[in-house]
């Protein structure tokens, strides 16, 4: 037993190597096509169904090694978890020198457990899913293409190395999304996608280049003393900050933390950047399920808790900048996904909203409580996805919500695991979303009543537009059109397994059942950081938030009810009165609208006006230049007549002109 | 190994020498023959290069003969990692485009091939020089096989480019050929060894020791700027390109991408900046202005375009900005991503070039708007393209990525400017801010690369694809290699900066001093105008 866990624990690197070497092994024994002996039929090296086994079995591999880092965090003393880092050189080129390794933290083993563990069990949900797919083999080698991005990611011991794994779960995630990429709507969702992302990263980049700009000879002393730790480890974020804000002024620290926080922002689904998320639903639904609400969307608060010592410096900019950014975010997603009828984009909107609660904690300093929603989101959201994309499957490819109704009978399972996910993400019942939402809404009361108040009511507002996608789905009559098929059981034992942690999660780690809380490992210690609280001063204020965001969040139920159950009101009496923001919510608060115009308008016009530019002006410049030149060439050619008398007279002219020009410049 | 140099510059001259004395019989059995000679005859140039590349003299080998001693020109070659590498990379690519020719080229072949050798011959030659005149020569005789290549083998419109292409070239060699007469005087005028007056070792020290007047430094280091800016190309003197690749046949649009674009970068590094640091720090701030305009002027031009292989043009001009913003760094990061970028767009960019080929042999047009939906019909295709797209826009863990990372953060930290001096007024904008802004390319060449992606590959067929096919055989190899190299040598780049590591940090090491010389002489004149102001806390402005 313990030399097996040793070696998985020593053995980090090995996580994301298993996934990579299945994506090669299942890419080119799907390239290679072999001729049959017997039947003369041509066949892939590989056949189909060694596709999932290898994904899934270098999966299983990835969450052996994350159970044995469990096991290594349980068997530590909370107050003083020791971070083990390895590193690799990767490239050097002067003075700097990049490193790929692995950083075994409290933080990474959180990541790497809710990666490999949702990842295996949606892998499993795939194979009934996408059996019928023509491309079954290949999203497998995406996904693991995927789960090598991630995992590398997660386990990365400094910025360069995040910022490295950052573009590839971006490029893992352009796949996926365009994995259908024969329709329109999924190739220019894919492409949205990426390009949204890659401005995030513009800033994002710029961020490194600042920070290595002022830190690099302190770098140097740093490493020197830790010869362990990369250049820009995680592990010495704490000392850099307290380097930096001695010796660069706050609005620089501000400017920095801000530009690295737009990797986050666009990564996760943060207004404004916020529009390619939704689109993301193009991609088959485990994606959804598993990048677009689970793993990499929460990748962004992810970073944000790792470069945190750098954000904390700034109290006064970037931490305000952050918060807000969070609170709209939330607030708009919520309001945007009252409105959807699409299941999949009511709740990916969702998302949008819950990863405005997490980042909005981090801007608190609320550290803890917003991987804590981090960590539970990505099991009920998982989930809630994976419920759709049964729902989806049953109804012959049907996503338009008005089209369903009355599905809990034929789909029990789904239904019933749909309703918890559901309770989970209104925080009601002390089920998972409860423990870790109300975290955040009790630092926000600590930190900020406005920030707390309107995070409660959209608190309110999440309970009621997702118990109107079940309401909508599950219950009332059925009003689609295509014929409902049963649930399949490849599909429903992963929704009963997700079931299990989206009820108790929350409260098994919440450290009042006995156990050590979820915050007292990953904990934050930096001194200086003034807008930290330790896990023992949010205890005090809990029972109070509790108490009212249950209460609020029941009553989003009993509107929610009334409107779509019960039917008591109608919804189209509302539509009028709140009619602008009914307007804003259908619309999107026009985004796309707006970022369709700065493409065309201002992009694209841009460069068509370039393009003329240099078509006409520098082109045209360089072919006059030569047609001038043939014109004097036929001018001089005349110039040739033969006659005596021309030559002798230009002679003349020539020999006084220069004897002129002569006097002129150095007799004058 | 030192034989070796002379077999590899001369050994592609025998080759073309050879070929016109082959049959030249149309059919298709002759032809095949005629592919596989110039295939084997390149894969042995390889072997000869690959060998000297890994021999323990990579670093040092010389070859010397005598040849027009009153004249001082010798018939000299040798090497250093930059060379080594650079000659690696033009006989591999070499390879590659015969292998691309098997599907493409028809017509002529012994007289095709004969001047694509003639080509590379020129090409190591230049790469391999060790004497300027010598390397002027080369660099010239490149012309000849190219324009004809382009004029004969052509599109539509190859004669227009052909013509272009040579008369930019031209007026690019003018300065070239006055810069390199400027040298020799100033080597005269000192008196040093005749017999040796264009070597590269005693014009090199000659120009680095600060005897040349500061305004001749400044006038020489002009006129190779100008030469090496037509070919590399720097805006606005790059018009020739586009046209010429778009006219170019498919391998030669891989090899004039691939390696004759790096003959000027390898200009600029070697005889530009390394010879002429002080004078390349004194205009770094118009340069590094111009590694901007390439970047993102040129990368905004490619988003817009309907022309496929324009497009990846474009895109070619937009990341030698990044060249020309890693050698403005003048710093040792900067110089080995120069070197890198240099082999990364090498790769990347025939193999581009080899994707849009595969889809112009079979549809005949190059315009995007009629392709679509290809990903279905020829995924082979499609996944390259994919791959060296992601590469071309620098996805992490595939070649382009080390370079042009190097390449940013290079220019972020260097000292090389920190205003813009216009004469009438100074521009507070340091090479912090260019490079920040240059940033942005990053996001255009995944906007224009993935763009083109989506417009060829994705959505439904279109009806001018509806009869494509898959690559053939010989594409599949060459874009296979392709595809192997820039995934290995993206996840470990340093299989390819140790062949050029020394040689460049030798490099930038002295610029790194002459940086640190300049900011400590002006250090001292402050010091000197201000007795009492004992450290200064702003520096003034460089250039001034």
């Amino acid at each position: 037993m313990n030399w097996f866990s040793d070696f998985f624990l020593n053995n980090l690197w090995l996580v994301p190597l298993y996934p990579l070497l299945a994506f090669l092994a299942i890419s080119i024994g799907r390239a290679i096509q072999v001729t049959c002996p017997k039947t003369g039929e041509k066949t892939a090296l590989l056949p189909q169904i060694f596709a999932p086994i290898l994904t899934m079995t270098a999966t299983g591999l990835g969450l052996l090694h994350a159970i044995s880092a469990i096991q290594w965090l349980f068997a530590q003393p909370h107050e003083a978890v020791q971070a083990v880092e390895r590193n690799w050189t990767w490239l050097s080129a002067g003075n700097l020198e990049l490193k790929i390794g692995t950083l075994l933290d409290a933080n990474s083993v959180l990541m790497l457990t809710v990666v490999t563990f949702v990842s295996l069990l949606i892998q499993y949900y795939t194979h009934g899913y996408m059996c019928h797919d023509k491309g079954y083999a290949k999203f497998f080698g995406y996904l693991a293409l995927f789960n090598f991005s991630m995992l590398g990611l997660v386990l990365a011991t400094n910025l360069p190395q995040m910022y490295m794994f950052w573009e590839l779960v971006g490029v893992s995630s352009y796949l996926l999304i365009g994995f259908w990429f024969h329709k329109p709507a999924a190739a220019a969702a894919s492409l949205k996608a990426f390009l949204v992302n890659r401005v995030g990263d513009f800033g994002f980049l710029i961020g490194i280049l600042f920070l290595l700009f002022f830190s690099l000879n302190w770098w140097q002393g740093y490493v020197g003393l830790h010869p362990e730790q990369a250049l820009l480890s995680f592990q010495g974020f704490e000392s850099l900050a307290g380097f930096l804000s001695q010796t660069l002024p706050a609005w620089l620290l501000g400017t920095i933390a801000i530009l690295i926080f737009a990797g986050p922002m666009a990564k996760s689904a943060q207004f404004p950047l916020h529009t390619w998320l939704p689109d993301a639903m193009e991609g088959p639904t485990p994606i959804s399920a598993l990048i677009h609400a689970a793993t990499m969307v929460a990748a962004g608060v992810y970073l944000i808790a790792r470069v945190f010592p750098i954000i904390s410096i700034s109290p006064d900019m970037a931490m305000p900048f952050i918060t807000w950014t969070g609170v709209i975010t939330a607030v708009v997603g919520a309001i945007i996904a009252v409105s959807q009828t699409d299941i999949k984009k009511a709740l990916a909107y969702s998302t949008m909203s819950q990863l405005g609660f997490m980042v909005a904690a981090m801007g608190l300093g609320a550290y803890t409580a917003g991987l804590f929603h981090l960590f539970t989101h990505a099991f009920f959201k998982a989930m809630l996805f994976l419920c759709s994309g049964s729902v989806i499957h049953a109804c012959e490819d049907e996503q338009d919500m008005r089209q369903m109704g009355g599905l809990f009978k034929k789909l029990p399972i789904t239904g019933l695991t749909y309703l918890i996910g559901t309770i989970a993400i209104s925080g009601l019942f002390w089920t998972s979303g409860f423990w870790s939402k109300d975290e955040i809404l009790a630092a926000a009361l600590h930190e900020n009543t406005a920030v707390y108040a309107i995070l409660t009511a959209t608190a309110g507002l999440t309970a009621f537009y997702m118990f109107r996608t079940f309401f909508m789905t599950f219950m009332g009559d059925y009003r689609g059109k295509a014929h409902v098929h049963h649930e399949d059981k490849v599909m429903t034992l992963p929704l009963q397994i997700l079931a299990v942690p989206s009820i108790f999660i929350g409260l098994v780690l919440s450290g009042f059942v006995g156990l050590p809380a979820f915050g007292d490992y990953i904990t934050y210690s930096l001194q200086n950081a003034p807008e930290h609280h330790p896990h023992s001063l949010l205890d005090a204020m809990f029972n109070q938030v509790g108490n009212i965001s249950q209460l609020v969040a029941l009553v989003g139920v009993a509107l929610s009810s009334a409107f779509y159950y019960f039917k008591v009101f109608k919804t189209d009496g509302v539509k009028k009165v709140l009619a602008p923001i009914y307007n804003l919510s259908q619309n999107k608060f026009y985004m796309d609208d707006i970022y369709d115009g700065i493409v065309e308008g201002g992009v694209l016009l841009q460069s068509q006006l370039n393009a003329g530019f240099d078509k006409y002006v520098i082109d045209g410049l360089v072919n006059l230049v030569g047609t001038v030149t043939l014109l004097l060439g036929k001018l001089v050619t005349r110039l040739n007549s033969g006659r005596l008398q021309t030559y002798v007279a230009t002679i003349g002219f020539g020999v006084v002109g220069v004897w002129l020009l002569y006097q002129w410049m150095f007799k004058g | 190994m030192n034989n070796l140099l002379p077999l590899i510059v001369g050994f592609p001259f025998l080759v073309a020498g050879v070929f016109p004395f082959l049959s030249k019989a149309e059919d298709a059995s002759t032809q095949k023959g005629l592919h596989r000679i110039a295939l084997g005859a390149s894969l042995v140039l390889l072997v000869f290069t690959v060998v000297l590349a890994f021999s323990p003299e990579a670093q040092t080998a010389t070859f010397n003969l005598s040849w027009l001693p009153a004249l001082g020109i010798n018939f000299s070659l040798g090497t250093d990692g930059i060379s080594t590498t650079l000659a690696v990379l033009t006989s591999l690519l070499m390879v590659l485009a015969t292998g691309a020719s098997f599907s493409t080229i028809e017509k002529r072949l012994p007289l095709y091939y004969s001047l694509l050798f003639v080509l590379i011959g020129s090409v190591l030659g230049v790469f391999l020089s060790r004497d300027l005149f010598l390397f002027f020569l080369f660099f010239e005789l490149e012309l000849i096989p190219m324009y004809l290549l382009i004029s004969t083998w052509g599109g539509p419109r190859r004669e227009y480019a052909a013509m272009k292409f040579v008369l930019y070239t031209l007026f690019g060699s003018v300065f070239l050929l006055a810069s390199i007469i400027g040298l020799a005087y100033f080597s005269q005028s000192y008196h040093l060894p005749t017999e040796t007056l264009f070597s590269f070792t005693q014009l090199g020290a000659l120009a680095q020791s600060g005897y040349i007047p500061p305004v001749f430094q400044l006038l020489l280091f002009v006129g190779f700027f100008i030469a090496f800016a037509v070919k590399l190309p720097i805006v606005p003197l790059h018009t020739w390109l586009p046209d010429a690749h778009v006219e170019a046949p498919t391998p030669i649009s891989m090899l004039l991408a691939g390696i004759l674009l790096k003959m000027g970068a390898y200009g600029l590094l070697r005889f530009g900046f390394d010879w002429f640091p002080v004078a390349a720090q004194a205009l770094a701030p118009y340069i590094g202005v111009l590694a901007f305009i390439n970047i993102v002027y040129t990368g905004s031009i490619a988003l817009v375009q309907t022309d496929m292989k324009k497009l990846i043009a474009y895109s070619s001009v937009s990341h030698m900005g990044f060249i020309l913003l890693a050698l403005v760094a003048m710093n040792q990061v900067g110089t080995m991503a120069a070197v890198f970028i240099m082999v990364s767009h090498g790769l990347v960019s025939a193999a581009l070039f080899l994707g849009v080929g595969t889809l112009y042999r079979q549809t005949h047009s190059r315009d995007i708007a009629l392709h679509g939906g290809v990903a279905q019909k020829a995924p082979f295709i499609f996944y390259t393209f994919l791959l060296m797209s992601l590469a071309s826009l620098g996805l992490p863990l595939l070649i382009s990525f080390a370079g042009e990372t190097l390449a940013l953060y290079g220019a972020f930290i260097s000292q090389s400017f920190r205003a813009i001096p216009l004469g009438f007024v100074t521009l507070p904008i340091n090479i912090q801010w260019i490079t920040g802004l240059s940033t942005l390319g990053i996001v255009l060449g995944a906007a224009y690369s993935l763009w083109l992606v989506k417009r060829i590959f994705f959505g439904s067929v279109s009806d001018a694809c509806q009869k494509i096919e898959d690559a053939k055989l010989n594409e599949v190899w060459v874009l296979g290699t392709l595809a192997v190299l820039v995934i290995v040598l993206g996840f470990k780049p340093q299989l390819l900066t140790s062949q050029f590591e020394s040689s460049t940090q030798a490099i930038g090491k002295r610029f790194e001093q002459v940086l640190v010389q300049r900011d400590q002489a002006l250090l001292q004149q402050l010091q000197g105008y201000n007795p009492q102001n004992g450290v200064s806390q702003n520096l003034p402005m460089a250039g001034e």
